[in-house]
């Protein structure tokens, strides 16, 4: 506090989450979307762009070669982006993970034919084991391609709201404060006495307990909302949640 | 999982593999485990009364809650006042922890429908129930006096005041009874006067709602001590002895013999023992009541009265009405009344319950201050009006208040917006002295709880958080600190009150 009372800047109204604008698409706005409107490839483009990583890690998982993954993965958005499987498996419209997930599955028998086909008649291919660039999945060879596309998902979501947790922080002039708390975001536990840390850095002790508790608030809505979007029924968010929970057990 | 490459470690907290960028050097697991901690994150109520009211109050729009009045076996009673019809009312909220039967959302309906036609001056009125945030809850008639019980304790009843109640009751018990409606559960605690002296019975059923009664099993077969509650058998010392031995065969005549207990209190200061001594040779009374009170406490229903009326009957005879009653002053010192043939009818109007009431607000008014939630009354109340914007701290010690400023418009500076913080409705615009504020010192009454557990605190508006940061104890020289956070643009007004004891 100085010692002139001379007031800083007002606190800036919030204008609607940060996640929120990032992510205005639903994935219900594309499974209700007729297949060749703009507003539903517009939308399914948006999330295709934010889950690019489980189609990569499902890939990775299953043909064993890092640079055929990310071809093969490349080929498959252009061609859902195209329009190319908006019409499929309906059963799977309440989740853009599974539809996701079964989409890819659906392209890639198609293009193993296809892979055969190119073998036999030449052309041998490198199979390189070195995986150059693996973002986050440690072993993606352990685990069956299944669930390696839904431990990637779980992480992209929970990846995506602490990006948006940020973002917000930042936008309010608070990305110093953001990292000094988000090692409690992990837990209370995690990570000693909040009295000390408040003492050292001149904060209330009590203030810094309610800021803290107000971020892991707006984390918690965060990823919820992440989760929602990709949820034909929002309804549905605490059993995904769940679900994605179970992914990251490994 | 084996790990095979370099940018793998382990999560101190929960051995899940930690991607190396992803998610900021945390790890995904406990960052998604810790935000699926559901409730509490979100300041919704926690399953475990009493809560603060503000966190009741989002759940019931149509009221405001005022304050806790009291917590009981089977939850907590708050005092609020309906917008509306702006009038007082009692909200129950049932603890959930004493919902012990699968189908209780359907008894609940059934039976408070059948409490809310219990429609009579003497017994406390249901307006409506429901469920709410996680809660049943009851919404009652407000009585504004007290229990018996807190009565009982602030000193002894006269022979007169005992028979002048037990009319009323009787006539309360037996219109619940013709209506097939039994209370299983009568005792000081949930027998109210009012100021204007009139006895009303609460909790009428209650038992039965909350499932604790027996609805299948066989005739006959004792209740298994182990497997019940304490509701299950009424309240040790009022129940009567089949509630606790037969209680399938609990009818009215099980609140006759509660009645018979309350009674036999009213008159002689304590509850009956296993001896069973008459109540006139305890205090000075008719010794025909011993016979009424005897009666009513009968260990076999069928030796009792198998009516409540019939108790009523009984006592109008004994107490015979007089052609010259003398008058009764309000002011009357009532130790001076002593039982004589021919007065006692006047006893037993409503003037002299309001003399009884009247009286032990007199004599025992230090008691009683803390007892009665009365709002015409002083009582320890700081209501707080302020304009905020940013953050906050107010501090409240002895009669001093001042705020600790942190973030955004000083409260009460020109810059801030010029507008006072409002004291118990006295306009304070406080000079800002370095970091903190002169404090306003003329705090009445002054802030003195008897410990932490005595402040309650009520926020009644504004749209960001208002909560108590830190209770008063002797570490911090018994100061409350209340903090504020509006965090939309521009300032907000904020009221709240703060109680104490």
């Amino acid at each position: 506090m100085s010692a002139e009372p001379t007031p800083p800047t007002r606190c800036r109204p919030r204008q609607g989450s940060l996640a929120e604008e990032f992510r205005t698409t639903r994935w219900t706005q594309v499974s209700r979307a007729k297949a060749d409107s703009p507003e539903g490839r517009h939308a399914l483009a948006e999330l295709c762009n934010a889950y690019y990583e489980p189609v990569a890690a499902f890939l990775r998982c299953d043909l064993r070669d890092a640079d055929a993954a990310r071809e093969l993965a490349h080929d498959f958005f252009a061609h859902m982006l195209t329009g190319g499987t908006i019409a499929h498996a309906e059963q799977e419209r309440g989740r853009f993970r599974s539809y996701l997930l079964g989409a890819v599955k659906h392209f890639l028998s198609h293009h193993r034919e296809a892979l055969l086909r190119l073998k036999r008649g030449g052309g041998v291919e490198n199979i390189s084991l070195n995986e150059t660039e693996v973002p986050s999945v440690p072993d993606a060879g352990v685990l069956p391609p299944d669930a390696a596309f839904d431990q990637q998902w779980a992480l992209t979501v929970v990846a995506h709201a602490l990006e948006a947790l940020q973002r917000e922080c930042i936008a309010e002039g608070r990305s110093d404060f953001f990292e000094l708390v988000k090692p409690w975001l992990t837990g209370d536990a995690a990570h000693g006495d909040q009295a000390a840390l408040a003492a050292r850095h001149g904060m209330n002790a009590n203030a810094l307990k309610v800021a803290v508790h107000r971020l892991k608030r707006r984390f918690r809505q965060l990823l919820k909302a992440e989760v929602a979007g990709t949820l034909d029924n929002p309804g549905l968010v605490e059993a995904e949640m769940r679900a994605l929970f179970a992914a990251l057990g490994g | 999982m084996s790990q095979s490459t370099p940018s793998s470690n382990a999560c101190p907290k929960c051995s899940a593999a930690l991607p190396s960028t992803a998610t900021a050097g945390l790890c995904p697991r406990c960052l998604m485990a810790e935000a699926m901690v559901p409730t509490q994150v979100e300041g919704e109520p926690a399953i475990q009364l009493p809560l603060p009211t503000e966190q009741i109050a989002p759940h019931f729009p149509q009221l405001e809650i005022l304050e806790c009045l009291g917590r009981g076996g089977m939850g907590v009673v708050y005092k609020a006042r309906q917008k509306t019809l702006n009038r007082f009312v009692a909200l129950k909220l049932l603890a959930p922890e004493r919902v012990l039967d699968p189908h209780f959302a359907e008894r609940f309906t059934r039976e408070a429908q059948a409490l809310a036609a219990l429609n009579h001056p003497n017994i406390v009125t249901i307006y409506d129930f429901g469920q709410a945030g996680g809660f049943y809850y009851l919404l009652m008639e407000f009585v504004d006096g007290m229990n018996l019980r807190r009565l009982l304790r602030a000193r002894k009843f006269t022979p007169e005041e005992a028979l002048a109640i037990v009319p009323p009751l009787c006539d309360a018990l037996q219109f619940a009874h013709d209506r097939g409606i039994v209370h299983r559960d009568i005792k000081p605690e949930n027998l109210l006067l009012d100021k204007t002296g009139r006895v009303k019975v609460a909790d009428f059923g209650i038992a039965k709602i909350l499932g604790t009664v027996n609805a299948s099993g066989k005739a006959g077969e004792p209740a298994a001590p182990e497997n019940t509650t304490q509701t299950d058998v009424g309240t040790p010392g009022y129940s009567a002895p089949e509630q606790k031995t037969d209680p399938q065969r609990v009818d009215s005549r099980a609140d006759v013999y509660s009645l018979g207990v309350v009674f036999y209190e009213l008159l002689t200061g304590e509850r009956p023992d296993g001896r069973l001594e008459p109540p006139s040779k305890k205090v000075q009374i008719d010794v025909r009541l011993d016979e009424v009170v005897l009666r009513a406490l009968e260990k076999d229903p069928e030796l009792r009265f198998q009516q409540v009326s019939e108790v009523k009957t009984m006592v109008e005879t004994i107490v015979r009405p007089s052609s010259n009653p003398p008058p009764v002053s309000p002011a009357a010192d009532i130790s001076t009344l002593t039982p004589r043939k021919g007065k006692l009818k006047d006893m037993l109007s409503t003037k002299a319950i309001i003399a009884i009431v009247s009286a032990c607000v007199l004599l025992v008014a230090g008691t009683l201050a803390i007892v009665f939630h009365s709002t015409t009354e002083t009582r320890n109340i700081i209501k707080i009006k302020a304009r905020i914007d940013g953050k906050d701290i107010m501090k409240i010690q002895g009669n001093k208040v001042w705020w600790e400023h942190e973030e955004a418009g000083l409260p009460g500076d020109p810059k801030g917006g010029n507008q006072p913080t409002f004291i118990n409705g006295i306009a304070w615009r406080p000079q800002w002295d370095g970091s903190n504020s002169i404090p306003f010192e003329a705090l009445t009454p002054v802030f003195n709880p008897k410990s932490p557990a005595q402040v309650t605190f009520n926020k009644l508006s504004g749209r960001g958080d208002a909560a108590i940061s830190e209770l008063p104890t002797p570490a911090n020289n018994n100061t409350l600190s209340v903090y504020f956070y509006d965090e939309e643009g521009g300032a907000d007004w904020y009221e709240l009150s703060i109680l104490w004891k």
